[in-house]
């Protein structure tokens, strides 16, 4: 998606060990933008859902870091993530699980991974 | 989304210990694909609850998605460790998640009674640590005192923020006057101190009846009096203190080394 004004781009190395910075971020940043302690949490889940998932990707390709890119908004929040490898090449993420993809569908509006990103949106409730 | 198995609470042929084996392997390398594995073993049990709380108004679907977020939670922060079994600890989690479903809306704003609570105990142990430290604490010192993680703190943090500034004087539920932050808050019981024995109490209370653990929670988690739990029970206030001692007696025994 394109560069939004608030955006917040990290890099990670591709290691599960940043989930929880992965998580706290984007609770930290929903709660600045006045997301409610429900949607907070359910961004918590989700969060850690996107990252495990791209670190296990990586692995799976080869790949040497994750980039996360949080889009915030008083209204909504879209998290994106993506593999990326040596000298920046980035990978195709394949196709979530059934499970990773119910758990999802449980605590955001909208979830898509297509090409090279896997992406969440949720809407605030309040 | 499919029918959901209703018949057996554990469907693999796993045995305990190879779930066991799972669990510290999970905690050791955080793999998704064992996490996965986790939540497909007890998916079962998500359901059984559940399905205890249907024909409440809320559809059935809803139930069990909420439920699988919460198996999920609670597969993430179980500690084989610890020595309780995990369904003891998910169970908790798994209903806490749905009844956060349930809301409780004579608060403000939306904030699940789960995290009333956490947020009553973050701010009890900021105080303490505060006053113990001699400086504001930090949200890990914070975190390990109470036995969540940080960002649950952070969250918690985030909902004491919803409450406002007239947050410091909140009312009881049942219409009773508003009491004063400190009233809320009173100070943390000899018995509840550590944080291992914070959690160890979550999982003793399951031993308890109904009635009996509502007793013990108003009492600890929520700080109401012998007599406020009473007049909220229906019951005298000795007997309240009664039936506080018998618990209370019965978990120490429970958590007891050796018993």
């Amino acid at each position: 998606m394109p560069v939004t004004a608030n955006q917040l781009t990290l890099t990670f190395a591709a290691d599960s060990r940043f989930i929880a910075t992965v998580r706290l971020t984007a609770a930290s940043i929903a709660a600045e933008f006045g997301f409610d302690v429900d949607d907070i949490e359910d961004l918590r889940v989700a969060a850690n859902e996107l990252f495990a998932f791209l670190v296990e990707t990586a692995e799976d390709v080869g790949g040497d870091q994750v980039e996360i890119a949080i889009h915030p908004s008083d209204h909504d929040i879209s998290i994106e993530g993506r593999v990326l490898g040596v000298n920046g090449t980035t990978h195709d993420v394949p196709a979530v699980d059934e499970l990773t993809s119910r758990i999802l569908d449980a605590v955001v509006d909208t979830h898509d991974f297509d090409g090279a990103w896997g992406r969440i949106h949720k809407r605030s409730s309040s | 989304m499919g029918p959901y198995p209703q018949t057996k609470l554990v469907v693999s042929d796993l045995t305990p210990e190879e779930v066991l084996d799972l669990f510290h392997a999970y905690k050791l390398k955080r793999r998704r694909a064992v996490r996965n594995q986790l939540v497909e073993e007890h998916m079962g049990f998500a359901h059984h609850i559940a399905h205890r709380y249907r024909n409440r108004g809320v559809a059935d679907d809803d139930l069990h998605q909420v439920a699988l977020v919460g198996l999920v939670k609670a597969v993430d922060r179980f500690d084989p460790d610890f020595g309780v079994a995990f369904t003891t600890f998910a169970g908790r989690t798994i209903e806490g998640e749905v009844k956060r479903h349930f809301r409780d809306a004579t608060w403000a704003v939306r904030v699940p009674r789960s995290m009333k609570d956490t947020s009553l105990r973050v701010r009890a142990a900021s105080d303490e640590l505060g006053q113990t430290l001699g400086r504001p604490p930090t949200v890990p010192e914070v975190a390990s005192h109470v036995g969540i993680d940080t960002d649950e703190v952070v969250a918690a943090l985030a909902a004491s923020e919803a409450y406002g500034t007239d947050s410091l004087v909140t009312g009881s539920e049942g219409g009773d006057a508003p009491r004063d932050r400190e009233d809320v808050l009173g100070t943390v019981d000899d018995e509840l101190e550590s944080t291992a024995d914070r959690a160890l109490v979550e999982s003793l209370l399951e031993l308890l009846s109904e009635r009996d653990r509502q007793i013990v929670e108003l009492r600890f988690y929520e700080q109401l009096s012998q007599q406020e739990i009473a007049d909220r029970v229906g019951v005298s206030q000795m007997h309240v203190s009664r039936l506080l001692t018998r618990s209370l007696t019965l978990m120490r025994a429970e958590a007891t080394p050796g018993h």
